[in-house]
């Protein structure tokens, strides 16, 4: 039988000790830090690898300025004139903060090595203050928040209400389900989807689907170069329309009732109609249609313009 | 040297017209393609200095206002009593004149900044949506049957007319502006690549090879149908969104 190693008994004994130190000092240690971050509104450094969590306050209709290469960002509006930024920063990265009453600038900065690890922040915003969001390849996530949102690779996702929303994306998606007078997007492959209520809205891609269905359109301006558009919502009476796409589809999935002047052409493409009975006019004598007509009485003033794409009308 | 000149050298020499640079001159003088771009370059150079840099608004708005104006004044004088608070009135008087000629004054600078902005700087982010819809070179729609709906067989309206007038102006008063926009883009691109991810510089050059392969066929079928407004518009769309695309990729690095 062998004798017990008494030595690993006195071990535990140490680690309590030392538990315990820690412990007792631990409260002190995060006090400092946090009266070190807050107050003095002054840009801030955060070592990396930690949950953070920062408070500002800010006017109501503050700027809040936010950089986060990688990982995803929350932006929820809330009715208090103060920002707060919570989550997670990557390992080997640094959180900066700083800022004042008339707004807030605050981010993520990458490694030395140039690849950045996910960052999760979740930030609370005033409602009426006006964001400005840039990510590489984060995902940016925002709820009845107003500004600028903009990936080159992750996927922007906004809802609830907002003043005025604008989203670039190159190889991400958009999302909008906005209640908003203007939207302004753009994306490169990805797909881009309006819902939501709008009455202004610009929307367009170079490869990517552009999908539209808000309610509330009096305004506008869709295209692709080669993407498919297809709109699937209601024309407003008096609104002004306008569609062009190089070599991509143009959809228009129009409600029965539909009142407006439309005028389609398509240099080298077809016009599908299953709308009217009309037949479109050549042309050419081997490529590219045209047709102009009227819905009802009034209504809004459509212009579709295609290069070669098909242009299809459906109800 | 070894590589062809860059966008920046050439950009540099079409600007000051000289080289300092031994290497840059032997590789110019021995260089075809380098020449080419630089000539090219040049004559962007020298079409866009020739631009105007300010349009004036119309004189002529003047006199109207100004007559405007007086008939208003006068026809308050009309109903003005004859009191003894006559030379105060005729102070207030004066000082509405002022007023409204300060507000006629300011109404017409307006007017010129906003040509001006709309002509050289066509960088709004809002919702211009050209209403100019009918193509003159379209041939009309051949009614199938007398039901509902109706066919328009031409432009509807003078207004309609205007429309597509003024936006053919605009299109080619923005041509250079925009090819000159476009060069610099270009350029500001080439120097932040290597600050680029890789995988964002090959998603730029794809998206940007699919808006040249399209700017180089409507310009092929343009060129063969010169007349064709829709062509144009096309053109011009395909081209704005390849300024925008380069305007994104300054926030990519």
């Amino acid at each position: 039988m062998s004798k017990p190693n008494l030595r690993n008994y006195g071990e535990p004994r140490m680690s309590v000790v030392i538990s315990v130190i820690m412990l007792a000092f631990c409260p002190w240690m995060l006090a400092t830090d946090a009266l070190a971050q807050q107050g003095t509104g002054q840009p801030t450094r955060q070592s990396s690898g930690q949950r953070i969590e920062r408070r500002l306050a800010v006017g109501a209709n503050a700027s809040v300025k936010v950089f986060v290469p990688s990982g995803s960002v929350s932006v929820v509006a809330w009715d208090r004139d103060s920002v707060v930024v919570t989550g997670t920063v990557a390992d080997g990265e640094t959180f900066f903060f700083g800022g004042n009453r008339r707004g807030a600038k605050f981010g993520v900065e990458g490694s030395s090595s140039g690849e950045s690890g996910p960052s999760h922040l979740v930030i609370h915003v005033p409602a009426t203050s006006l964001v400005s969001i840039k990510c590489a390849s984060a995902d940016i996530n925002a709820n009845n928040a107003s500004g600028w949102f903009y990936t080159v690779d992750g996927n922007i996702r906004l809802s609830g209400h907002s003043r005025e929303v604008e989203a670039e994306a190159m190889s991400g998606d958009i999302t909008m389900m906005v209640s908003t007078p203007w939207v302004r997007a753009r994306t490169g492959s990805g797909t881009l989807t309006l819902g939501g209520h709008v009455i202004d809205a610009d929307a367009s891609s170079i490869t990517g689907p552009v999908l539209i269905s808000a309610a509330g359109l009096t305004r506008g301006k869709f295209g692709s170069v080669t993407g498919n558009v297809v709109f699937a919502a209601a024309l407003g009476d008096g609104g002004i329309f306008d569609f062009d796409n190089h070599s991509g589809v143009v959809e228009l999935r129009l409600p029965s009732a539909t009142a407006g002047s439309f005028q389609l052409t398509t240099v080298e493409g077809t016009i599908d109609d299953n709308i009217t009975s009309l037949k479109p006019a050549s042309l050419s004598a081997d490529r590219g249609q045209t047709l102009a007509f009227r819905l009802g009485s009034g209504g809004a003033h459509v212009t579709v313009r295609t290069f070669k794409g098909t242009i299809r009308l459906r109800h | 040297m070894t590589g062809h000149l860059t966008d920046d050298q050439l950009g540099t020499l079409a600007r000051s017209g000289v080289s300092d640079n031994e290497g840059e001159r032997t590789h110019l003088a021995s260089c075809a393609s380098c020449l080419d771009r630089l000539v090219e370059l040049e004559r962007l150079r020298r079409s866009v200095q020739a631009t105007p840099r300010r349009i004036e608004a119309p004189l002529d708005l003047w006199p109207a206002i100004r007559a405007d104006i007086q008939t208003k004044v006068e026809g308050q004088d009309v109903d003005r009593p004859s009191t003894a608070v006559n030379s105060f009135n005729n102070w207030t008087q004066r000082w509405n004149r002022v007023r409204l000629a300060g507000l006629a004054a300011a109404l017409l600078l307006l007017t010129s900044a906003s040509i001006a902005s709309f002509v050289l700087g066509r960088r709004s982010g809002r919702t211009v949506v050209s209403a100019a819809a009918n193509d003159t070179s379209v041939v009309t729609s051949e009614p199938a049957s007398d039901a509902e709906p109706t066919a328009i067989t031409s432009p509807d309206s003078g207004n309609d007319m205007a429309r597509t007038a003024s936006s053919g102006m605009s299109e080619v008063m923005l041509d250079d502006a925009d090819i000159h926009a476009e060069q610099e883009l270009l350029a500001d691109l080439e120097m932040r690549r290597s600050s680029l991810r890789p995988e964002t510089s090959s998603e730029i050059d794809s998206s940007l090879t699919v808006i040249n392969e399209a700017i180089a066929e409507l310009r092929a079928a343009s060129a063969r149908d010169p007349k064709n407004a829709t062509l144009r518009q096309l053109l011009a769309a395909s081209r704005e969104r390849k300024i925008e695309l380069l305007r994104q990729t300054e926030n990519a690095s």
